[in-house]
């Protein structure tokens, strides 16, 4: 099957065009760098399939990061290459064309983003363009499908021009000046109130400011949803399934197969979080105490970056990222890794140098709590006073803060500056969002629910045949003379590997006090990354530095356990 | 009688911006008679983007540095003879927000060192 490859600029559009030409779902937004890998879609023309390949943004064919090297690779596979340019910034985007062409493959050229070039009064001759490029220049407007049956109906015309020879440097740009004043013309427009936003949010005296408060509200507005939707759906939802699960529990009586669904009954009632049954806490931890809170954050966090507001916090937040090694983009993979920790350690693959990206996995394994996590941390601990919930992650932002530092002194290798396009607030629109979110809740449940499965199922056979007991005996020493916690909550460290949210569960039944708590569900988060992140870490950074970096995290914890017990619990 | 449009020639692409070309005339002659008197190539007129005040605009006379700096700066839209604005510039040696093309970016402030402009008038 011909492969088509999406080449482009960072932030032109691309994998919106993607979705449209192949009805696939890719996460979109508005900054560049948001897609790290690439995605296959298929898409049929007249009676052929193709195959659709996207690609991440790239601004030439020299790849100065992990992401550009993809998008090289992927050009290598590609039989025509759709280049996708934006329409209102035409001159830096042609950069990539010529090279494109340069290379001999038929290439079609998109100009997206058509209907902004004409609102800011950029007006660009079609004819003329295709003229001077020798290849077929469709414009389109990827977020309404504008243009899109015609691109699709032209796509057979991508041709690999003889006109133009390889060039250098220079000779390039003089052809994209030569043909930018052929073909565009740029009338003059008014500074906005958008303008006038975007120049006080990126400004240090007023961005600071409107930083904090943007962070504050939608740190509120997350809460506020999640409350919300457990109050209101979830929780009188599961008042409605109790009587069921009580019919099961006296219908199947006493024996290994009541422990295994239902679990232990606590005063003869179904406790959801304690009970540990498939069908009691099995189902009750992923959808009525996760699952609302990560409609909320996603939700929230797909506003944010459709807006276009995250590049702007990557500046404010460059100078104290560079404390810590890396440069204010890594601000961005540590917002994703608040919702789960995986796409986290993806996004750190904007970041030119393996330093970077070292620490930037690193950083969010080990002090960025996922939001499965931070749901149970405010389900479990909040119950006992806000005053707990505020102390774990006061704990953990200094361990990010103080592991940063000396990761920054302990790795050897470069942090170069950050170089960062920053894109005009658009208006989020509100299908891309609710589609991006309603693909981010899917993927959630088809990673979450497995493991939670898999971590009742083994909790249930661990205790059955003793194992937990005999764990806790070996790492008394440790978890109980070190951290000050009960020795129980060893297990509780190993389902952690599985699913934290799971764990945190786990210490309820453990009648600790409310400090012991904070100590455990701080070191649960520091100790060990999940599997998931585990594995995505392992496939990033390589064997050697996974070993590296896991050390990291187990000395880490050990120290921040005794400290936290020693300042918490006195002794 | 209608009246006949004399045929103008076209006017280049490069003499549009007429003030722009004005400031580089005033810098050619500046730069050449420095040179000829034996005046170390200094211009007054020229400095870093990062000494710039926040606001004004200036015309990029060079991109000081490597091939990979040179490459990477114009490549996202930084080059020669194009109008940078200074957007922003953050304290304790931060980066600093520039303009080009109606586009903001953000760049380190070792890198914007090594950017230098001529302001217009």
């Amino acid at each position: 099957m011909k492969k088509i490859v999406l080449m482009g600029n960072p932030n032109v559009g691309k994998s919106v065009v993607f979705s449209r030409l192949t009805g696939a779902n890719v996460i979109t937004s508005n900054y560049p760098g948001t897609t790290v890998d690439f995605s296959k879609g298929k898409m049929c023309l007249g009676k052929e399939g193709r195959e659709i390949i996207d690609a991440p943004g790239t601004y030439s064919l020299e790849p100065s990061n992990k992401a550009e090297e993809v998008a090289l690779e992927m050009f290598g596979q590609a039989d025509l290459v759709i280049d996708v340019a934006d329409a209102t910034n035409l001159e830096r985007n042609l950069y990539l064309t010529l090279q494109l062409l340069e290379q001999k493959k038929p290439v079609i050229l998109v100009l997206n983003m058509w209907d902004e070039a004409r609102h800011t009064g950029i007006t660009i001759n079609l004819k003329k363009l295709e003229n001077e490029l020798h290849i077929p220049v469709v414009p389109t407007v990827a977020l309404s499908g504008e243009g899109f049956s015609d691109l699709v109906h032209r796509l057979d015309e991508a041709r690999s021009p003889k006109e133009i020879e390889p060039m250098n440097d220079s000779e390039r740009w003089m052809k994209i000046g030569e043909i930018i004043g052929n073909v565009q013309q740029v009338t003059h427009r008014h500074h906005t109130v958008w303008d006038w936003l975007s120049e006080a949010s990126i400004r240090p005296l007023t961005g600071v400011p409107i930083a904090l408060a943007v962070i504050f509200a939608a740190l509120w507005l997350v809460s506020f949803i999640g409350e919300t939707l457990i109050t209101y759906i979830f929780d009188p939802l599961f008042t409605l399934y109790t009587p069921i699960v009580m019919g099961i529990s006296t219908w199947l009586g006493p024996g290994f197969l009541h422990t295994l669904l239902i679990g232990q009954l606590i005063d003869g009632q179904i406790d959801y979080v304690q009970s540990m049954g498939l069908l009691t806490t099995g189902l009750y931890v992923p959808f009525a105490m996760v699952l609302p809170y990560i409609i909320a954050f996603y939700s929230v966090l797909a506003v944010f970056e459709d807006t276009g507001y995250l590049p702007r916090l990557a500046t404010l937040s460059d100078t104290l990222f560079h404390r810590f090694g890396m440069h204010g983009f890594g601000i961005i993979p540590v917002f994703l890794g608040l919702g789960c920790n995986v796409p986290g350690v993806l996004a750190a693959r904007s970041l030119e140098t393996k330093k970077q990206r070292f620490i930037a996995a690193t950083l969010i394994a080990i002090s960025v709590p996922c939001m499965a996590k931070n749901a149970m941390v405010f389900g479990i601990l909040g119950s006992f006073g806000m005053v707990y919930v505020v102390l774990v992650f006061a704990t953990l932002f200094l361990v990010f803060v103080a592991s940063g530092i000396i990761l920054n002194r302990l790795i050897k290798g470069d942090s170069p500056e950050i170089c960062l396009e920053i894109p005009p607030y658009r208006k989020p629109d509100p299908m891309t969002v609710l589609k991006k979110t309603w693909m981010r809740i899917l993927w959630f449940l088809k990673e979450a629910i497995p493991f939670v499965f898999l971590g009742v199922l083994i909790i249930n056979v661990l205790y059955a045949i003793g194992f937990v007991d005999w764990l806790g005996d070996i790492f008394a020493p440790v978890i109980q003379g070190w951290f000050g916690l009960p020795q129980e909550a060893t297990t509780a460290l190993l389902i952690g590997f599985l699913r934290k949210d799971l764990a945190v569960g786990m210490l309820l039944p453990l009648a600790m006090s409310p400090l012991q708590l904070v100590i455990a569900t701080t070191l649960l988060t520091i100790y060990f990354p999940c599997v998931g992140t585990f594995a995505v870490m392992f496939r990033e950074l390589g064997i050697r530095d996974m070993f590296k970096a896991t050390a990291f995290m187990v000395g880490t914890a050990f120290v921040v356990g005794g400290a936290m017990r020693l300042v918490l619990l006195g002794i | 009688m209608t009246e006949v449009q004399p045929d103008l020639p076209e006017i280049p692409y490069m003499d549009r911006d007429h003030h722009f070309w004005k400031v580089q005339y005033h810098l050619i002659f500046i730069l050449t008679s420095a040179q000829l008197l034996g005046i170390p190539k200094v211009n007054p007129m020229e400095q870093p983007v990062t000494l710039l005040e926040t606001g004004t605009k200036a015309v990029i006379l060079r991109l000081e540095g490597g091939h990979w700096f040179q490459h990477k700066m114009r490549g996202i839209g930084i080059r020669e003879q194009k109008t940078i604005r200074l957007v922003a510039k953050h304290p304790f040696n931060g980066p600093v927000v520039v303009e080009i093309d109606g586009r903001e970016m953000t760049i380190g402030r070792r890198m914007a060192e090594h950017i230098i402009t001529a302001v217009m008038e």
